[in-house]
C-alpha cells in the first residue's frame, strides 16, 4: 500500500515552477484580489524593483497567466495587469496543491 | 513569507492601501446631510407645505456628479501615489447598507404607511425610532469594512453610530425628520473628521506623485 504522505511529497515534482517563485507568487497573489493594477501599485505592495517585477511579468506573461494592457491616462502610459482565466486556475490549483501537501507533512 | 500563503491578509492590506486617502469617508460625509436635506423636503412634503419635486431632482443630479469627481479625484491625487488599482467589480453590501437601503427605506415606508393608515400619525411614530433603525443598519455596514479592511477603527463608529441613533429616538420633535436628519448630520461629521485625519495621514506618507523611474521602496 502506497503512504499517502509520500504520494503527497511525490506531488511536490508536480508543483508549478513558474508560480512556485517567491517574487512571482507574490505578483499573482496581489493580482488575484483585485481587478487590474498598474507597475506602481505591485511595486509598492511587493516590494520589488521596477526591474525586477518587469522581469517576473514577463515570465507570468509568457506562461498565459497574466495579460498586460497598455493605455493613456491624461496623456500618460499606463501598463495595467491582470490575471487571466488560466492565470486564476494556475493559482488556485497551486495553493491548493501546497495546502495538500503541508497537510500531509508530519507535525 | 508564510508557506501558507494568506489570501485572506493580502485582501485586507489591499483594500486598506486603497482607501487609506479617506475619500469615501468624506464623500459619505458630503452625501449624508444631502439626504438629510432631502428627509426633511420629504417631510414638507408629506405635510403638503412645499413642493419639493425640482429639489429632490436636484439631489438625484448629485449622485452621478458625485460619482465622477471621486474617479476624478482619484485618479488625479490618489493614484499617482500609490499606484493605480481596479477592484473587482461586486456591488459591496456595503453600499447596500450605507447608500440604497437608507435612499429606498423612506419613500417605501411612507408608501406602505399611507396605503394601510392613510394617516400620517402612526408615519410619525416609525418616524421617530427611524434614527435608531439606521444607527443599527449602519453597524452591518462598519462590520463589512472590517471584515474587508481589517481596521478596527470601525467598531468604534458602529458604537456612535447605534449610541447616537438610540438616544435621538429617545426624543420626540415637533418634526419627525428634524431626529432623522440629526442623525445623518452627527454620522456625517463622524465620517467627515475620519476622512480628513486619513487624509491627512496619506499626504504625510505620499506627499507627491511618484515620477517615472523612481524607486518607490522604503
Amino acid at each position: 500500500m502506497n503512504d499517502p504522505g509520500n504520494e503527497a511529497l511525490q506531488s511536490v515534482v508536480d508543483i508549478d515552477r513558474i508560480i512556485h517563485e517567491p517574487a512571482r507568487l507574490l505578483i499573482l497573489a496581489y493580482l488575484s484580489v483585485v481587478d487590474k493594477s498598474d507597475y506602481l501599485f505591485l511595486m509598492r505592495q511587493t516590494g520589488l524593483t521596477q526591474g525586477n517585477l518587469s522581469s517576473h511579468i514577463s515570465k507570468l506573461e509568457q506562461a498565459g497567466y497574466i495579460k498586460v494592457e497598455k493605455e493613456f491616462q491624461d496623456k500618460k502610459p499606463r501598463t495595467l495587469l491582470s490575471l487571466t482565466q488560466s492565470g486564476k486556475q494556475a493559482f488556485q490549483q497551486y495553493r491548493d496543491k501546497m495546502q495538500q501537501i503541508l497537510d500531509s507533512l508530519p507535525t | 513569507m508564510s508557506p501558507r500563503l494568506d489570501v485572506k491578509h493580502i485582501e485586507q492590506k489591499v483594500y486598506r492601501e486603497i482607501e487609506q486617502d479617506g475619500l469615501t469617508e468624506l464623500y459619505l460625509g458630503i452625501f449624508y446631510p444631502f439626504y438629510a436635506s432631502v428627509c426633511l423636503m420629504l417631510y414638507n412634503y408629506l405635510g403638503l407645505s412645499i413642493r419639493p419635486s425640482s429639489k429632490i431632482s436636484l439631489f438625484i443630479v448629485f449622485i452621478p456628479i458625485f460619482i465622477f469627481s471621486y474617479k476624478f479625484i482619484r485618479e488625479r491625487f490618489t493614484y499617482p501615489r500609490i499606484g493605480y488599482v481596479e477592484k473587482k467589480i461586486i456591488i459591496p453590501p456595503s453600499f447596500l447598507y450605507a447608500v440604497v437601503f437608507p435612499i429606498a427605506f423612506f419613500p417605501l415606508l411612507a408608501a406602505i404607511a399611507l396605503l394601510i393608515w392613510r394617516t400620517a400619525g402612526f408615519l410619525h411614530a416609525i418616524l421617530q425610532w427611524t434614527p435608531a433603525f439606521f444607527g443599527i443598519l449602519l453597524v452591518f455596514w462598519f462590520q463589512d469594512m472590517v471584515k474587508k479592511s481589517g481596521i478596527k477603527m470601525y467598531y468604534l463608529l458602529a458604537l456612535i453610530s447605534v449610541l447616537s441613533g438610540l438616544i435621538i429616538s429617545l426624543f420626540k420633535f415637533p418634526n419627525s425628520m428634524l431626529g432623522i436628519a440629526i442623525y445623518w448630520y452627527i454620522m456625517s461629521g463622524v465620517f467627515l473628521l475620519y476622512g480628513l485625519i486619513k487624509l491627512v495621514r496619506f499626504i504625510y506618507k505620499y506627499p507627491r506623485p511618484v515620477k517615472e523611474g523612481e524607486s518607490v521602496n522604503e
